[in-house]
């Protein structure tokens, strides 16, 4: 496969379920606020208080072959990114990732780190989320 | 102009006598005027109802109220409001939670729910997106709040979230609460009983949609904004290391140390046991730290206990307010008997703050030789005895016995019972919070003139607890800073008052938490005047000056719904306990709470007339009341500043 | 013998619940702190809130006490 590109990851230690990470994520790649739009998701158990999982793109790259107008790319750092203007949204990606980490919003879309500057592991007051 | 920013321009009616559900447009020109939240929903309780409507008939609506920044990143946005006519005190009925609900009514497509009528058989109300359903609900009347939730989230989703009462609301106890994703609660004022005698035992909810910006590039300031707040601001750090770390638990040995912890049914201020109830002790407990949707100070936490008699209870919580109602105010100080009691109230659906107040009421009408063995069924109500609060409980939850009276409410009971009406501890019927006056003047006060009665949440001020004179001099005037910064001081608590009501009345309106607002003292009229802007587009709402009248605006409405239903200045008088009695021990020893100044001050700042107790007539003009004015002078001769 | 409490995180953080001192000058009194107090009250002195019987205190100095009296360490809370 090459180059292993970082991913974010969440502390189960650390996370509080507050779903901060959710909104600042959907409002930085949507601009309004929709946790099912996040493209980290937060699967936290306010029953019995604790993080029973999240899905992110691990940038494993899967859908860059599955991607049949190769719209799907690995770039600098090694991050798995879109390009849209090649997307036909046959959404075969979401199909093929292991994580379900793939949201659709139209196209798919996936995480790319902010282009180096996640903003979910900035907005994370408790320092829950951080970059492997 | 339609509301699509922030808000979602539309209010729900499910009428359960016809089954029927509509929605109606919510008119900028309203959220204008009244923001969201309790805001909002006092104006829809004004026009739905008249003076006089039974709390528990159907007559009676429950709004589910939102506000604009509800679902939004904004500060603990995960908040919402219940509001009705309280069937235990018979006027203005609020409660706040927290939780992750209130975001999920905004994903769906609703600023606001109203319920109206009565359902013959038991129901849920089930939204999903924009389906309503009318869910038979039979199955599940008489299950407690826990398994009611999984029963209901089993069935639905787990992505489904759900407020629901338990026995205790079914049994219509007049302060049954509301329980929300299992541990977050509308305590206060009975609203559980209003969803009993609809019989209503679940609101469920789930929505996919987004809640929109008007600006993002401006908005995106106002999050950084808040980031730093929390992060590297004066108060991010107590915020962590108090709130955050400890959780309001962390309260307990703080006002011990300052004398106002109620001890023995708020005999005094003070205990030398109150360490073994403190934050730390509990943290031995704690399972986990969490939080409220969309929040950064995170203060919440889970507890169980793995050993001894309580064993296996697992609860969330106990808060400041429920450990001193089940725990200093009854002299019990095992901590794993009130995380116990605090999960029987989650798990019946009972205000902790009410009941806790109940019980000591109880105890000490048995220590004074009020109340017999016999009449409570052979039980010894002895100071520090879990077995007897906990019996109590279930008594009143069960309305078994002498519990049927009790579960009327500290002032009826009183009533009934016709004894221990001084140790019958309450303002307008609803019981008083974990403060006493007597250390902290300005809590005499708030108590005195909230409109749900002896309330915490809708004026309390805290600059006068430790003592923050940067803030007091800030909002308040150097020259006025020892007097506002000192608890034992009745001067211009009546000016501090008004003031937190009237930013509360903003803060339950956009909605946000007390936390971050009424301590630490984060945010003020200025942070709302840059929040909401962006986010609603609504312009108007930049002008703090502007704010300052809305907010004024909410308050004086919910005081006159309670006018409207009789109750006014008669009512604002404290427990003699409070003005008579002074604190036998601790740092406050000796203090009294003097009402008349802070309050004649309230009422200055206000613009009511002190000797009726009404609202000038150009006060309500001047806030745009004129239909409030026009309803009153139905009953009341207005007073008037000018006259002829 | 002045009783000095110590409350939350400043207690969890030196480990000292109650000390008993003798002194009259409260910045007297604590200057004798024991040097683990010393240090967790010196990290977060920017926050520290003194209490002496319960009233707040600004200036150490000045403060002059009484036997039995007692005094209260802890980093800002409130509300509730």
């Amino acid at each position: 496969m090459g180059i292993q590109s970082k991913y974010v990851s969440v502390n189960p230690k650390l996370c509080t379920g507050c779903s901060v990470c959710e909104l600042i994520c959907s409002f930085t790649k949507f601009r309004r606020f929709n946790p099912k739009e996040s493209l980290i998701k937060i699967n936290y158990n306010y029953e019995l208080g604790y993080l029973e999982g999240f899905r992110v793109c691990t940038q494993c790259g899967l859908c860059v072959n599955s991607c049949p107008t190769g719209a799907i790319y690995r770039g600098d750092g090694g991050i798995v990114l879109i390009d849209y203007s090649r997307c036909s949204s046959c959404l075969s990606c979401v199909n093929v990732c292991p994580n379900s980490a793939i949201v659709v919003s139209g196209k798919p879309y996936k995480c790319d780190l902010c282009s180096g500057n996640p903003q979910c592991v900035r907005y994370c007051v408790r320092g829950a989320l951080n970059v492997s | 102009m339609s509301l699509k920013w922030g808000y979602t321009g539309k209010i729900l009616y499910v009428d359960l006598s016809k089954s029927k559900y509509w929605v109606e447009e919510l008119k900028e020109s309203l959220a204008k005027t009244y923001v969201g939240g309790s805001g909002l929903a006092a104006y829809i309780l004004w026009n739905l109802v008249d003076g006089g409507v039974d709390p528990l008939s159907p007559e009676n609506p429950l709004i589910i109220a939102t506000g604009p920044a509800t679902g939004a990143l904004a500060p603990s946005a995960g908040r919402f409001a219940l509001v009705s006519k309280s069937p235990l005190t018979n006027i203005w009925g609020e409660s706040h939670a927290g939780g992750f609900f209130g975001p999920e009514v905004k994903y769906a497509g609703y600023d606001v729910v109203v319920v109206l009528g009565k359902s013959s058989t038991p129901v849920s109300l089930v939204i999903d997106d924009g389906n309503v359903e009318i869910y038979r609900s039979t199955g599940l009347w008489g299950l407690n709040t826990r398994d009611t939730t999984n029963e209901l989230r089993s069935r639905f989703g787990k992505d489904y979230h759900v407020m629901c009462i338990g026995p205790a609301g079914e049994e219509l106890v007049r302060f049954a609460s509301v329980i929300v994703d299992y541990y977050r609660a509308f305590g206060r004022t009975g609203l559980g009983a209003v969803m009993g005698s609809k019989r209503l035992k679940a609101v469920v909810v789930r929505g996919s949609k987004s809640v929109e910006v008007y600006d993002p590039d401006k908005y995106l300031e106002v999050l950084e904004d808040i980031l730093w707040r929390n992060s590297e601001g004066p108060w991010a750090l107590p915020a962590q290391m108090s709130l955050g770390r400890y959780g309001t638990p962390s309260l307990v040995t703080a006002m011990n140390a300052i004398g106002r912890l109620p001890t023995k049914n708020h005999w005094t201020g003070f205990w030398g046991r109150a360490d073994k109830l403190s934050g730390d002790e509990l943290l031995k407990y704690r399972v986990s730290r969490g939080s409220c949707f969309s929040c950064m100070i995170m203060c919440k936490h889970v507890t169980k206990v793995s050993n001894g008699r309580y064993e296996g209870t697992f609860s969330g919580g106990p808060e400041y307010e429920s450990i001193v109602a089940l725990g200093s105010n009854l002299l019990i100080d095992n901590i794993e008997a009130v995380i116990y009691m605090n999960q029987l109230c989650n798990l019946y659906g009972l205000d902790t703050i009410s009941t806790g107040k109940v019980l000591s009421y109880v105890f000490e009408c048995y220590e004074k030789g009020l109340i017999s063995k016999e009449e409570l069924g052979g039980l010894e109500a002895l100071w520090g005895s879990e077995e007897a609060a906990i019996t109590l409980i279930n008594m009143i939850v069960r309305r078994e016995g002498i519990g049927n009276i009790l579960a009327e409410g500290v002032r009826r009971a009183s009533e009934v019972l016709g004894r221990g009406y001084e140790y019958a501890l309450h303002v307008k019927g609803l019981e008083v919070s974990a403060q006493d006056p007597r250390g902290h003047k300005s809590v005499g006060l708030t108590w005195a003139i909230s409109v749900r009665g002896a309330d915490h949440l809708r004026s309390l001020t805290t600059v006068d607890e430790l003592g923050y004179r940067d803030i007091a001099a800030e909002r308040f005037g150097v020259d006025k800073v020892d007097d506002v910064c000192d608890r034992l001081s009745e001067k211009y608590k009546g000016l501090i008052v008004k003031d937190q009501e009237d930013l509360f009345a903003l803060v339950d309106s956009i909605i946000m938490c007390k936390y971050g607002t009424m301590w630490p003292p984060m945010y003020y009229f200025d942070f709302i005047a840059k929040l909401l802007p962006p986010l609603t587009g609504i312009k108007e709402f930049g002008d703090v000056k502007n704010l300052r009248l809305i907010a004024e605006r909410i308050v004086n409405l919910k005081r006159c719904f309670n006018l409207r239903e009789g109750v006014g200045k008669e009512s604002e008088v404290l427990p003699k306990r409070f003005t008579e009695e002074p604190m036998p021990t601790g740092p406050s020893k000796g203090q009294v709470c003097n009402l008349e100044p802070m309050l004649r001050e309230y009422y200055m700042y206000r613009g009511w007339d002190y000797e009726s107790g009404l609202p000038y007539e150009e006060t309500l003009e001047r806030l745009g009341l004129d239909y409030v004015a026009n309803e009153l002078k139905k009953k009341y001769v207005l007073p008037r500043l000018k006259h002829g | 013998m002045v009783r000095i409490r110590i409350h939350g995180i400043l207690k969890e953080e030196c480990g000292v619940e109650v000390i008993d001192i003798e002194g009259t000058y409260l910045n007297e009194i604590m200057s004798k702190l024991p040097k683990e107090v010393k240090n967790v009250l010196m990290k977060y002195s920017k926050y520290l809130i003194v209490l002496v019987n319960g009233r707040r205190v600004y200036d150490l100095e000045s403060i002059q006490l009484l036997p039995n009296d007692y005094v209260d360490l802890m980093i800002p809370v409130g509300g509730g």
